[in-house]
């Protein structure tokens, strides 16, 4: 076998590129991909939660320190006091550690419960605003939570312009005396979106589920306005300069359950642009003149997705350990798993932009950590 | 020329060059609309640039490694045996196929920005310095994707020759 690599590369690649979605199909879902621009975890489509991205500036100013409604005296801390670094003024978290919910639906399919809230930063220039998503699913596990069937409420209430936001290429339909539009595809996915004021648009969406229009319908109609402001259970109290949070995702099959991710990140003008805004063939930088040039996630919750095994360290006083993957896609990341105690660990894993293991360390120390309340998993 | 337009004439090119960068149709299909509608909203700057379809390609691939830093933690450790297991254990009639289906599994599972830089590379055809250039990072860290990712390769298909075209 002497055949060239590059040769083999090449063919492999067009070989995938002849796998690519018909191109008409996803011309036809851009105006409801307007409605769903930010996200997704597509990406929610792919199952997977879509954290939200950048913040063009970083913005230093004090944190202020926020407890979630969780019962008293549940809330360890990595530090294991709640105290702010001394001499240190904690980065700002660009997600708010509160947010409204905005609506919810009065009525979903037997079975199904509320068990995951995704909440996200706005990307800058994003038309739509932040999202808050919320999903009813019949079951979760305790780690990544976004596979398989549910249904999701995105809520958007900072739209400038809804009626470019939302996807009107379906089906007329009436929601509640406005109208709304319903599409359905072959796939197991369906969705319908609409307008109830003059800035908020409303899409609940079926994947991986065949939902019959009636039903969806049913849940879409019972949607009314939420005033809960909900709260993130992990709160980030410092990260490294130039910093930020992102999104946040709370999830659970049960209130004892409960998961919580918050994602951050770190944005950068790139290096080597001619000028701050435009390179040398005059191509400027996405998104606000930065790229986003480091990734941490901080996940608390029942299990790990670390690997196994690592180097034994204390972290505020609980035990850690600190993974080390030798593999090819995870030997650029950074893994910190720390005890924090009542059956609950804290998994940061991070990479990019001069990210260290001292950084997740701080990090975890000076986390603080308040279970969400009770009332929604699962209900 | 409209955006409509635009989207007429480079659809079909925009969304192959995402399902190759991406190595997943499906999340091709997501990201392509999903930068779509921002180039839409902003396409009376856009369609003023020397060379806008770089500029939406830079926005895809961008796009696409964005996500996957939100998806890194969750990345399945390969054991080396399990690529290992991706060589025909002797030549056969089949080995040609098996080699192509191995560079495709193989692809599939580098890490993403690696996984890009081969895209932007050999699909695309474009030189160290484009890359950086459309990355926002130094031609040193391309270099290194790209060696790394022909090495991953090379250890899986030992007989391949690696060049880099350079």
């Amino acid at each position: 076998m002497t055949r060239e690599i590059e040769d083999l590369i090449r063919t492999a690649q067009e070989r995938q590129a002849d796998r690519a979605l018909p191109a008409d199909r996803i011309r036809a879902a851009l105006p409801r991909r307007a409605a769903q621009a930010r996200r997704r975890r597509r990406y929610g489509m792919a199952g997977a939660a879509v954290a939200a991205v950048s913040v063009a500036a970083a913005v230093t100013v004090p944190v202020v320190l926020l407890r979630g409604p969780g019962p008293a005296g549940t809330a360890p801390t990595a530090a294991g006091a709640a105290t702010a670094p001394s001499g240190a003024e904690p980065t700002v978290a660009a997600l708010p550690q509160t947010y409204p919910l905005g609506y919810r639906p009065a009525w979903a399919p037997p079975g199904f419960g509320e068990r995951i809230r995704f909440a996200d930063s706005s990307q800058p220039g994003d038309p739509f605003g932040p999202t808050v998503q919320r999903v009813w699913k019949k079951q979760v596990g305790p780690g990544d939570p976004w596979n398989g069937a549910g249904i999701t409420l995105y809520v958007r209430t900072e739209v400038p312009d809804p009626a470019q936001a939302m996807d009107t290429s379906g089906q007329r339909v009436d929601i509640n005396g406005v109208r709304g539009y319903y599409s359905a595809g072959g796939d197991a996915k369906s969705y319908v979106d609409w307008s109830p004021n003059g800035h908020t648009v409303l899409m609940l969406a079926a994947g991986h589920f065949d939902i019959s229009k009636a039903d969806l319908l049913r849940m879409a109609r019972s949607v009314r306005p939420d005033p809960t402001v909900a709260t993130i259970p992990v709160n980030l109290r410092w990260l490294p300069e130039g910093w930020t949070t992102t999104a946040a995702t709370i999830s659970g099959q049960g209130p004892t359950t409960w998961r919580a991710e918050v994602s951050a990140v770190r944005r950068e003008v790139p290096t080597g642009a001619a000028t701050p805004g435009k390179d040398k063939r005059g191509v400027p930088p996405v998104e606000g003149g930065t790229v986003e040039t480091g990734s941490l996630s901080v996940v608390v919750g029942a299990v790990t997705d670390a690997p196994a095994g690592g180097k034994q360290l204390t972290v505020g006083g609980h035990p850690a350990r600190q993974p080390v993957r030798t593999d090819a896609p995870g030997r650029d990341l950074i893994y910190l798993v720390v005890d924090l105690g009542q059956g609950r660990l804290m998994t940061l894993v991070g990479e990019g932009a001069g990210l260290t293991v001292d950084d997740l360390v701080k990090v975890a120390e000076q986390a603080e950590v308040n279970p969400p309340g009770k009332g929604w998993i699962g209900n | 020329m409209t955006f409509e337009e635009f989207v007429s004439a480079r659809i079909g090119h925009l969304v192959r060059y995402a399902t190759v960068v991406t190595w997943d149709p499906h999340l091709a299909e997501d990201i392509t609309q999903n930068v779509l509608v921002r180039v839409q909203a902003r396409w009376s700057r856009i369609s003023r640039m020397d060379a806008p379809e770089l500029y939406v390609k830079r926005m895809l691939v961008n796009e696409f490694l964005s996500w996957r830093r939100r998806r890194a933690a969750r990345s399945i450790p390969v054991p080396a045996e399990t690529l290992s297991g991706f060589l025909p254990a002797t030549p056969d009639q089949s080995a040609q196929r098996d080699d192509r289906d191995a560079v495709l599994r193989v692809i599939a599972m580098l890490p993403p920005r690696q996984r890009a830089v081969i895209a932007l590379r050999f699909y695309e055809d474009l030189a160290v310095e484009q890359i950086a250039d459309m990355l926002g990072c130094r031609t040193v860290t391309v270099r290194t994707h790209l060696m790394r990712a022909l090495a991953t390769l090379q250890s899986v298909l030992p007989a391949a020759l690696v060049t880099t075209g350079e």
